[in-house]
C-alpha cells in the first residue's frame, strides 16, 4: 500500500487517543468513602465478562475507526490484498507490454486503443507506488528487457508503440525470468498489459507450468498483476496475405490469394484500396462468408519486382487492414532423395526431368555423409525419419525455409535406426482396403498448398484417386500437424507441420500403383511442385514472411520501406522492406486475427501457485491502482455504528460487570 | 463526665412540633405504671372490653347490676387497662453507617431520629433504653423512664462514633431475648446484610411477641448511584477498597439494591415489623412523623386517645 499524503499517516496516533483517554479516565478516578460495599461486591461477583468484552470492543471500535479515517486522509493507493500490499513500493517492476497487433484495437467508451489505454493506466500510477523501484519494460515484439527512468514515460517510448506482431506470453515471462535471475533485484512484482487473446497466451501451452513453477519457486515471491485490457468486439475487418504463386500460364502471371474476414457478411463489397507497384486503385472485396477468400490477378512483373498492398477502410483496428504482397521470378530450387533405384525414384525424376545441358534437379542422398542443401528447395525423405547428422540437416533446412516431404516406406520392416534420439515423425502400421472399397480422400485445402486448385479454376481429382495402402503419419513428441488432405475416416493423407520458415510434409501413402492414385499426375505434380516452389522461396530474394519470423539475410542489412513515406522497422511492423536486391513483404502473423480471448481468470489459471492479482473495479475499469479512501472511510462509519450500538444497547440485565483493580490493602 | 450538649441531638422545633403527636404501640403491651398503651392485662381504665362471669372474690364495684336485675345472673364488666411501654432503641453503628452524602451523614441522622424518639416515649411515660450495636458487641442500656434516664440515653448518643462492622443480625437475636416480652423494639439501621439472615431476627422479634418497628437508614446515592467516572470505593467498614466504572455496573447495581430492598420490605410485612425507609435526605423529623402519623392511623392498638 503507498500513500500520496503519507504525512497524515502521524493521523494513526489518534488511534491511541480512546485509549490513552480510557487510561486516563481510569487512573483519574476519585476515592468515594462507601457504606453499601455490601451491593457494590455482590455486582461485582457478578461481573460479566460480557460486559467487559463489550467494554473493550467499544474501546477498540473507537481506535479502530480513528485508525481508519486517519488512513483515509493519507489516501492510500490499494494495489491487492491488503496484507501482501503493506509493503510499500517493489524494488523492481517489471512490466510485460503486449503490443501484438490485436492491442491496437480501439474501445469506441475510451476513443483509445488498448495498448494505449493499458500504457496510460500505467503511467497513472501514483509515483509513489514505484517510489524507488527500478522499471523494467518487456514488449512482446522484441522482448528484451529494457530499464525505463519511470512509468509515467512508457507510453512515450518507440518501444511500447503499436506493431503488427503476435505476441506470445510464454516468452514474456521467460524473458522476465532470465532478467530476475540475472539482476536479482529484490521484491519484484511483473505486470502485465494485454488483451488476453488466446492465441497469444496459448493456454494449451507445455511452457506454462515451468514458468508458474519458477515464478513460484522464486524469493521474495513475486507478485503478478494482470492488466487485462479488453473491450467490446465489434465491427472490425482484417485483411491477410495467404500467399501469391506464379500461375503456368504464358507471361508469368501472377495471383495474390488473401483472406478477408468480416464479422457481418453478405453485403456490400468492401471498398478497399490496390497499391500495385505505387499505384493506388479502388478495389471492391466481396464478402460472402465470415473468412472470404479472394485472388487478385497480378501482371507480370517483367525483370523487375512486383509489390502492393490492399489495404482496408479504417475500422475498429487499423493493423489489420493491410496485406502486403512482392512477387517476381526466383529461383527453383534443388530436390534431394534419399530412395533408391526403384519406380517411385523414376517417378520424381520424371517431375523434376532435367533440362538438357543443364545439371540435373533431383540429387540422390548420399549414403554417407550430409549433401550441402544450399541450392536445394525440397528434400524427399522415404522411410523412417533419419537420425543423428541428417536429421540435423534436415531441422537446418526446414528452419531456414526448405521443404521436406516424408513418405512411407514401402517395406513395413523398415524401421529407424536406434540411436536414442526423437525421430521427426513416426508412421503408424500400414493399413490396406480392398480394391472395391478404398480409402477414399474426402476434404483437403482448395485455395493454397500443394492441393490447391488450378489457376484455371478446377480443383485437383483427389476426390478419384484411390488410396489402397496407407501408413499414416504422426510427429514425433505428439505434436500437431495440419491435415492439408484428410481420409473419410478423419485419418491425415497429407499432413503439414511448420518448422521454422519451413514446412515438413508427411504424405500417408506413395504415388505407386499398388498403393495409390496419386499417380495421376494432375495430382502428383503439381502437388509436387508446389511444395518444391514453398522450399525454394528461401533461395529468393524476393519473399513474403510473417512478422515473427526471421528476416532474410543479414540481420544487421539496412532496409528500406518501400511505398510509404515514414520508415518502418521490418522486425516489428508490416509492410514491404527492400535492402539492396532482396524484397520482403512482411505481414502480421495470422493467429493475430482470432478474435478468442482469455478472461482475466483463465490468465490467472496460466499461473497456479503464483501470487496474481487482478485489479479491476465493479465499473469494469482496468486499473492498477485505485484510490481506497472511500473503503476506508466506509468501514470507519460502520465501527462508529457498532460502537453506537453497542454503546447504547443495553445487553441483557444481566450482562454487566465491573472492572476490579487495585490491592486489598491490609491496615496499610 | 463533662455534662454534654444535647441540643446537638435534639431540636426544639422538632419536639414542639412531633410532641403533639403520641406514639402508640400496635399491640398491647405489658409496663409496670399506666400509660397511654393498652395494656395485655385488663385494668380499670373507662374502655369497657368484656363480659365475664363472676367468681367469688371478684371485686362487687365491677358487678353489672344491671344485668343482675334483668337476668339474674352475676357478670363482672372488666375494663382495658392502660399502661406505659419499654422501648429498646437498637442503633447501629457500624462504618457504613459513617457514609455521608450530600443529606448529611445516616449515623447522624440516626443518632437524632433515636435520641427524638428517646424524648418523646419518655416524655409519655414510656421507658426507653438503648442498644448499640458495635464491632465489638452490644452496649445495652436498659429501659427506664425517668428524665435523668434520657440525659444518660442521650449522652451514650453523644459519644458513639460508628466505626467497623457489625453483625447486625446477632445483635437483634439477642435483643429480642434479652428485652423482656411485648417491648417496641425500634431498629435504625441501613441493614448492609444478607436479607436471608436478616429475616429470621425479624421472626424472632414477632415470636418474642415484640413490636418491632425498622428505620431503613440510606442515603439516596445509595439508591441511586449517581455516579459515572471510574471511583475507587472505600470501604467504611474496612480496608478494602473497590474501583469500578460506575457507567459499566450502574444498572446492575441499582437493580441490585432493588431487589434487595424489595426483599427486605416483604420478610418485614410477612413477620409484622413496621417497616420504612428513611432517606438520610429527607430529614429524621419527616421519618418520625411518618411513623407517628401511621401508628395514630392504626388506632394505637386500642389504647388510650391522647
Amino acid at each position: 500500500m503507498t500513500f500520496l499524503q503519507p504525512w497524515m499517516l502521524w493521523g494513526l496516533l489518534a488511534a491511541a487517543a480512546p485509549i490513552i483517554i480510557h487510561l486516563l479516565n481510569r487512573l483519574r478516578y476519585r476515592s468515594v468513602r462507601w457504606g453499601a460495599m455490601y451491593f457494590l461486591r455482590r455486582v461485582t461477583r457478578s461481573a460479566m465478562r460480557r460486559s467487559r468484552l463489550r467494554h473493550y470492543i467499544i474501546l477498540a471500535c473507537r481506535a479502530l475507526a480513528l485508525m481508519l479515517i486517519a488512513l483515509a486522509m493519507t489516501r492510500p493507493m490499494l494495489g491487492g490484498r491488503l496484507g501482501a500490499s503493506l509493503a510499500g513500493a517493489p524494488d523492481a517492476i517489471l512490466v510485460l507490454l503486449d503490443r501484438s497487433a490485436s492491442m491496437e484495437r480501439i474501445d469506441p467508451r475510451r476513443g483509445s486503443t488498448r495498448r494505449e489505454h493499458g500504457l496510460a493506466l500505467v503511467a497513472g500510477v501514483p509515483s509513489e507506488t514505484a517510489r524507488g523501484s527500478r522499471i523494467v519494460l518487456i514488449e512482446s515484439a522484441l522482448t528484451d528487457p529494457a530499464e525505463v527512468a519511470n512509468l509515467a514515460a512508457l507510453p512515450a517510448l518507440s518501444r511500447a508503440g503499436p506493431t503488427d506482431t503476435a505476441a506470445d506470453g510464454a516468452s514474456l515471462f521467460e524473458s522476465a525470468l532470465s532478467w530476475l535471475a540475472l539482476n536479482k533485484p529484490g521484491r519484484a512484482e511483473i505486470w502485465v498489459v494485454t488483451d488476453g487473446q488466446a492465441s497469444n497466451w496459448k493456454p494449451g501451452s507445455a511452457a506454462w507450468p515451468g514458468i508458474a513453477a519458477r515464478l513460484a519457486a522464486l524469493s521474495p515471491a513475486v507478485r503478478v498483476k494482470l492488466l487485462v485490457v479488453q473491450g467490446r468486439v465489434g465491427d472490425n475487418l482484417s485483411l491477410q496475405t495467404r500467399e501469391v504463386r506464379r500461375l503456368p500460364v504464358a507471361g508469368g502471371e501472377y495471383e495474390l490469394l488473401h483472406a478477408l474476414t468480416h464479422p457481418a457478411p453478405g453485403g456490400e463489397p468492401v471498398p478497399a484500396i490496390r497499391v500495385l507497384n505505387g499505384e493506388r486503385t479502388l478495389l471492391p472485396l466481396p464478402a460472402d462468408s465470415p473468412v472470404t477468400e479472394n485472388t487478385l490477378r497480378l501482371p507480370p512483373p517483367g525483370d523487375s519486382t512486383g509489390w502492393g498492398w490492399i489495404e482496408l477502410p479504417a475500422d475498429e483496428n487499423v493493423r489489420d487492414n493491410d496485406a502486403y504482397f512482392v512477387y517476381g521470378r526466383g529461383p527453383a530450387g534443388t530436390v534431394w532423395t534419399n530412395i533408391g533405384e526403384s519406380r517411385l525414384l523414376r517417378r520424381i525424376q520424371a517431375t523434376f526431368p532435367a533440362t538438357p545441358g543443364q545439371p540435373p534437379i533431383v540429387h540422390a542422398w548420399p549414403d554417407s555423409g550430409v549433401p550441402s542443401l544450399a541450392d536445394a528447395g525440397l528434400v524427399i525423405w522415404q522411410g523412417p525419419a533419419p537420425t543423428g547428422d541428417a536429421a540435423q540437416a534436415l531441422e537446418a533446412f526446414l528452419a531456414d525455409g526448405g521443404s521436406v516431404l516424408a513418405l512411407p516406406a514401402e517395406d513395413e520392416g523398415a524401421v529407424a535406426a536406434a540411436t536414442g534420439e526423437a525421430p521427426l515423425w513416426q508412421w503408424k502400421t500400414e493399413e490396406s482396403a480392398d480394391a472395391d472399397r478404398p480409402f477414399r480422400i474426402l476434404r483437403w485445402e482448395p485455395l493454397s498448398g500443394p492441393f490447391a486448385r488450378s489457376a484455371e479454376g478446377p480443383a485437383l481429382p483427389l476426390a478419384e484417386a484411390p488410396v489402397l495402402r496407407r501408413r499414416v503419419p504422426m510427429l514425433a513428441g505428439g505434436g500437431e500437424m495440419f491435415p492439408v488432405a484428410s481420409f473419410n475416416d478423419g485419418e491425415i493423407l497429407l499432413g503439414r507441420a511448420d518448422r521454422g520458415a519451413g514446412r515438413l510434409y508427411l504424405l500417408a501413402t506413395l504415388p505407386l500403383p499398388l498403393w495409390s492414385g496419386l499417380t495421376d499426375g494432375r495430382i502428383w505434380v503439381p502437388a509436387l511442385w508446389r511444395i518444391r516452389e514453398e522450399g525454394s522461396r528461401r533461395l529468393s530474394d524476393i519473399r513474403l514472411s510473417r512478422l515473427g519470423e526471421p528476416m532474410p539475410g543479414e540481420t544487421e542489412a539496412v532496409w528500406e520501406t518501400v511505398g510509404v513515406e515514414t520508415p518502418r522497422d521490418p522486425r516489428v511492423h508490416a509492410g514491404v522492406y527492400r535492402s539492396g536486391g532482396r524484397w520482403v513483404a512482411r505481414n502480421r502473423p495470422v493467429e493475430e486475427d482470432l478474435t478468442e480471448e482469455l478472461s482475466a481468470a483463465e490468465l490467472r489459471a496460466l499461473l497456479p501457485g503464483v501470487s496474481v492479482y487482478v485489479p479491476e473495479d465493479p465499473a469494469g475499469r482496468e486499473n492498477l491502482f485505485s484510490e481506497a479512501s472511500l473503503p476506508f472511510l466506509f468501514l470507519a462509519a460502520l465501527l462508529l455504528l457498532t460502537e453506537s450500538a453497542l454503546a447504547l444497547l443495553d445487553f441483557s440485565a444481566a450482562a454487566h460487570g465491573a472492572t476490579r483493580e487495585g490491592a486489598r490493602e491490609r491496615n496499610a | 463526665m463533662a455534662r454534654t450538649d444535647h441540643r446537638e441531638l435534639l431540636d426544639a422545633r422538632v419536639l414542639s412540633r412531633l410532641s403533639r403527636l403520641t406514639l402508640y404501640a400496635r399491640q398491647p403491651m405489658i409496663g409496670s405504671v399506666t400509660g397511654v398503651h393498652r395494656s395485655a392485662t385488663r385494668g380499670s381504665s373507662v374502655e369497657f372490653a368484656e363480659y365475664r362471669k363472676y367468681v367469688p372474690g371478684d371485686d362487687l364495684r365491677h358487678l353489672d347490676w344491671r344485668v343482675l336485675a334483668r337476668t339474674d345472673r352475676f357478670y363482672m364488666k372488666e375494663f382495658e387497662a392502660d399502661t406505659n411501654l419499654r422501648c429498646m432503641i437498637v442503633l447501629d453503628t457500624s462504618g457504613s453507617m459513617a457514609y455521608a452524602g450530600p443529606g448529611g451523614s445516616k449515623f447522624e441522622f440516626s443518632r437524632r431520629l433515636a435520641a427524638t424518639l428517646a424524648y418523646l416515649l419518655i416524655q409519655q411515660g414510656d421507658a426507653v433504653g438503648l442498644t448499640l450495636v458495635r464491632p465489638g458487641g452490644e452496649l445495652e442500656i436498659p429501659a427506664r423512664r425517668s428524665p435523668i434516664h434520657l440525659g444518660a440515653l442521650l449522652d451514650t448518643l453523644m459519644e458513639t462514633s460508628p466505626a467497623g462492622e457489625v453483625n447486625l443480625t446477632d445483635a437483634l437475636h439477642r435483643v429480642a431475648e434479652k428485652v423482656r416480652a411485648r417491648a417496641l423494639v425500634v431498629v435504625v439501621s441501613d441493614f448492609f446484610e444478607e436479607p436471608e439472615r436478616l429475616l429470621p431476627s425479624f421472626q424472632h422479634m414477632r415470636f418474642r411477641r415484640h413490636d418491632l418497628a425498622l428505620f431503613h437508614v440510606l442515603d439516596r446515592d445509595e439508591i441511586r448511584f449517581p455516579f459515572d467516572r471510574p471511583i475507587r470505593f472505600v470501604d467504611l467498614e474496612g480496608p478494602d477498597h473497590l474501583v469500578t466504572d460506575p457507567a459499566i455496573i450502574g444498572e446492575a447495581y441499582r437493580r441490585e439494591v432493588a431487589g434487595y430492598l424489595e426483599a427486605i420490605k416483604r420478610g418485614a410485612r410477612e413477620f409484622g415489623a413496621d417497616y420504612r425507609v428513611a432517606p438520610v435526605e429527607d430529614g429524621y423529623e419527616r421519618a418520625l412523623t411518618s411513623f407517628l402519623l401511621q401508628r395514630q392511623r392504626a388506632g394505637g392498638g386500642g389504647g388510650a386517645t391522647p
